[in-house]
């Protein structure tokens, strides 16, 4: 049986309150109030991140707000009031058919292309990184993507 | 003498037999019932078939030399190869049927309804097609020599390599045909609207083209030598290449004309500038930069859409300083020149393209329209925000933005393609 790649997953219905330093792809579908340190960070439309976020890759289609730093973002759904977002590269889809908002920004500052982004750190784990980790509620979900 | 009386022809169809290599000469088969009849290679020369209905009938290297096929129902028909010289076929129908290879040298197809015939290398020599509806047909390689298409429809037909010299296109409509590679050489066709047709590498030496509508038409390598061009409109036309005199350009009607290679717009040249251009072009001179309008440069004719938005080019190499422009409802701006410290309005639902080549400095625009951005835009800080109430920001790959936007109550929707630049506020309407 092939090995499922590492992965921390924060469901819904969780919230962490402080910092998470991760060598594994962060998923939130819950929420997220702190410091942010990972590879790779997707927030699901159910998810919540708020607070300083420096991960290489971000993909963001739930809420996001405070200090965001990445190589390459990809934002739908909410940006929140006091953002700042500094990255190599943004990405923001349209969404033609309905003409509908893809994503809605309140007041916040975008940082985007030659030198706005300085790389994500590798983080230096704090804790032992547990085998295939749900930070979850007492009945694991599958993991949202 | 013939195989069969008419009467016998009927029971045989009727029963679905097979008539082919029949010798059907001197029968009567007016008004008859034949849809779907297998007729190949039969023998109709001559034949009075008006007003029968021939739907999907099989008469592939039929001979209907001299038949009379007046008003006749061959919708779908399958006539490969058949023999129609001298055939009468006014006002017949013949929408999707397959005369590809045809010999129609001759033959009067007046009013005849043909949309979506195919027609590819047929022989229509001499031929009357006065009239017809050839919309969506197909007729490459076809031969057209003195073919008469006075009046005709041939909207997007498909007439490339098509040979066309000495043909009447009188007053026909070739509304985005492609006519790529065809021999027009010496064909009259005054009045006929060519507009967004493909005259790519076509041949219309020595052609009469008098008042003819070449509007957004690509007419890149073609050859106009000696075409009389007076009063014909080429607003929009594609020129990259194209042989012509100076003289004679002095005669077309036009706003601007497009002499990029890739015939992308990027190659504007006002109708005015026209002449000192290509002149300036022949001799090898500098042609560079190019002078574009920035008057408004409406595009005639096309879409519904198109005639309800009134468009604005700015072109590369023009600069604007300390200027206000107001731009209306459903407007359509493109700038590819540099703006310094310019306010724009715009209307409801107008569209401001900063282009590639664009640059927007110190300026602000105000507005609830769409803003597309390949260019350049940066605010002067002191009047901060300078984009206030758009509908829509996009910042595609090559765009480049610095300064604030201030959303409408409704918010903006924002599109941002991977490799744009952005220093960029984004604050909620007050």
């Amino acid at each position: 049986m092939a090995d499922s790649p590492k992965q921390t997953i924060l469901e819904d219905g969780t919230e962490i309150d402080g910092s998470v330093k991760s060598k594994c792809p962060i998923t939130v579908s819950g929420k997220l109030k702190g410091e942010v340190l990972a590879p790779s960070l997707t927030i699901t439309p159910s998810g919540s991140v708020q607070g300083q976020v420096k991960v290489s890759n971000l993909l963001s289609q739930g809420e996001l707000a405070g200090e965001i730093e990445a190589e390459s973002v990809e934002l739908a759904g909410k940006v929140n009031d006091q953002t700042t977002i500094r990255a190599a590269s943004l990405e923001v889809k349209l969404n033609q058919p309905g003409n509908k908002i893809q994503v809605t920004f309140g007041n916040c500052e975008l940082h985007v292309g030659d030198k706005a982004a300085k790389p994500a750190e590798t983080p230096k784990p704090v804790v032992k990184q547990p085998e295939p980790t749900p930070v979850a509620p007492a009945t694991p979900k599958p993991p949202v993507r | 003498m013939a195989d069969y009386s008419r009467e016998e022809v009927l029971e045989k169809i009727k029963k679905g037999e097979s008539l082919e290599r029949a010798d059907l000469r001197d029968i009567a088969l007016n008004q008859a019932h034949l849809e779907g009849a297998n007729l190949r290679r039969a023998d109709l020369e001559g034949v009075n078939l008006e007003e029968s209905n021939l739907r999907r009938a099989n008469l592939s290297s039929a001979n209907l030399r001299d038949a009379y096929l007046v008003r006749a129902d061959l919708e779908g028909a399958n006539l490969q190869k058949a023999d129609l010289e001298g055939a009468n076929l006014e006002g017949a129908v013949l929408q999707n049927a397959d005369l590809s290879r045809a010999n129609l040298e001759g033959a009067t197809f007046e009013g005849a309804k043909l949309k979506g015939a195919r027609l590819n290398y047929a022989q229509l020599e001499l031929a009357n097609l006065g009239g017809a509806i050839l919309e969506n047909a197909q007729l490459t390689n076809a031969d057209l020599r003195e073919t008469y298409l006075g009046g005709a429809k041939l909207i997007k037909a498909d007439l490339q390599y098509a040979k066309m010299e000495k043909i009447n296109l009188e007053e026909a409509d070739l509304t985005e045909a492609n006519l790529k590679e065809a021999n027009l050489r010496l064909a009259y066709t005054e009045g006929v609207n060519l507009a967004r047709a493909i005259l790519e590498g076509a041949s219309l030496d020595g052609a009469s083209l008098a008042r003819a509508n070449f509007v957004d038409a690509d007419l890149r390598h073609s050859n106009l030598k000696n075409a009389k061009l007076t009063g014909a409109k080429m607003t929009g036309a594609k020129l990259a290449g194209v042989e012509v005199t100076p003289e004679q350009l002095a005669e077309v009607v036009a706003d601007w004309v497009d002499f990029s290679p890739e015939a992308n717009g990027q190659l504007k040249v006002k109708g005015n500038e026209l002449v000192q251009y290509y002149k300036r072009l022949k001799s090898g001179e500098s042609v560079a930069p190019v002078v574009v309008a920035p008057a408004p440069a409406p595009s005639p004719a096309p879409t519904s859409q198109s005639q309800d938005q009134a468009k604005r080019f700015f072109g590369k190499g023009d600069v604007l300083r300390n200027a206000s422009l107001e731009f209306g409802e459903k407007s359509l701006v493109e700038i590819e020149s540099r703006f310094e410290k310019c306010s724009i309005a715009l209307g409801n639902d107008a569209q401001l393209t900063i282009g590639p080549n664009g640059i927007l400095e110190g300026c602000s625009i105000v507005g609830s329209g769409e803003i597309i951005i390949h260019g350049k835009f940066s605010e002067d800080s002191a009047s901060s925000p300078s984009i206030v109430g758009p509908k829509r920001v996009i910042v595609g790959k090559t765009g480049s933005v610095s300064g604030a936007v201030q959303q409408p109550p409704e918010l903006t929707q924002f599109g941002f393609e991977r490799g744009c630049t952005l220093r960029l506020k984004i604050i909620r309407s007050k």
